[in-house]
C-alpha cells in the first residue's frame, strides 16, 4: 500500500512537471523563435497532456499490460492500482494546466 | 565550479521563464497588434490594387500622340521638317487632353488657314484636310507656299 501511495505521488508529480516544464521553457523557445508565448504555452500544456500521462506511467505498453493481468488475469486489485496511477497522472497533468492559464491571466 | 554552472544556468532559465510569466500577455498583445497591423495593410494593398485597376479601366481614354501629315509638300525636305515641327509646336498641347473634352472645330480653327513663317521670305499657308481624334490623333493638311506681297 504505501509503495502505491509513493507511486501514486510520484506520478502526480511527474506529469505536473512535464506540463509545467515542457510548456515554460516551450513558450521561452517561442519568444526567442518570434512566436506569441502565452498563446505558445497554453497550447503546448494542451497537447502535451496525454504525453505527461504516458511519460508519468513510464510508457504505455507497462499500464496495458497490468490491465490484461487484472482483467484476464482475475487479480482486480492491480486492475484499480492502474487506474488511480493513471487517475494521479491525469490529475497531475490537469493541474499543470489550470496553473498555467491562471498564470497566463486566463480561464482553464 | 560545474555545479555552480549548473546553478548559474537553472538560475538563468528560471529567470527567463519568471520574465516569460511576467511580459507573456504583453509580448503576445505586441504580436498581435503585429500580425493586425500585417493583415490591414495587406488588404490595404489589396484594395489600393483594385482601386488603380478600376481607375485604369473607367478612365477616359486621352490623346497619346498627334501625327501631322503633310499633303502637296515636298517629302523629306527640311521646310517640311520645319512646318511639320512648328505644326507639332502648335497641337502638342492636344496630348493628355481627354478625347471626349477635344472639339473638332477647335482644331480646325486652330489649323485652317494658318499662315507659318518659316523664315523671313518663305511662309506657307495651312489648309485642314481631315482629322482624327483618337488616342493617336492623325491631323492631314496642306502646305500652300505664299508669295512675299511686296
Amino acid at each position: 500500500m504505501d509503495k502505491l501511495i509513493t507511486t501514486a505521488f510520484l506520478t502526480f508529480f511527474v506529469s505536473l512537471g512535464v506540463i509545467l516544464g515542457g510548456s515554460l521553457l516551450g513558450a521561452l523557445g517561442a519568444v526567442i523563435m518570434g512566436s506569441p508565448p502565452v498563446n505558445t504555452m497554453l497550447g503546448l500544456a494542451e497537447e502535451m497532456k496525454i504525453w505527461a500521462l504516458v511519460a508519468a506511467l513510464g510508457g504505455s505498453f507497462g499500464v496495458i499490460k497490468a490491465f490484461e493481468t487484472g482483467i484476464l488475469g482475475g487479480q482486480p486489485l492491480q486492475l484499480l492500482q492502474q487506474l488511480a496511477l493513471v487517475f494521479c497522472a491525469f490529475c497531475g497533468a490537469h493541474l499543470g494546466y489550470i496553473l498555467l492559464s491562471h498564470m497566463a491571466g486566463g480561464s482553464s | 565550479m560545474k555545479r555552480c554552472l549548473a546553478f548559474f544556468l537553472l538560475g538563468f532559465i528560471a529567470g527567463c521563464i519568471s520574465l516569460n510569466l511576467f511580459l507573456g500577455n504583453q509580448i503576445d498583445r505586441l504580436y498581435w497588434e503585429k500580425e493586425e497591423l500585417r493583415v490591414r495593410l495587406f488588404e490595404s494593398n489589396e484594395r489600393l490594387r483594385k482601386l488603380e485597376e478600376q481607375l485604369q479601366t473607367h478612365r477616359n481614354p486621352t490623346v497619346n500622340d498627334v501625327q501631322i501629315e503633310l499633303e502637296d509638300v515636298d517629302k523629306n525636305s527640311f521646310m517640311e521638317l520645319s512646318l511639320r515641327e512648328e505644326l507639332g509646336a502648335i497641337t502638342r498641347d492636344l496630348v493628355g487632353e481627354e478625347i471626349a473634352e477635344i472639339s473638332p472645330h477647335l482644331i480646325r480653327r486652330l489649323l485652317d488657314g494658318r499662315q507659318i513663317h518659316l523664315e523671313e521670305s518663305s511662309t506657307y499657308e495651312i489648309k485642314l484636310n481631315w482629322v482624327i481624334i483618337d488616342e493617336k490623333t492623325v491631323i492631314n493638311v496642306s502646305a500652300s507656299h505664299l508669295e512675299p506681297s511686296d
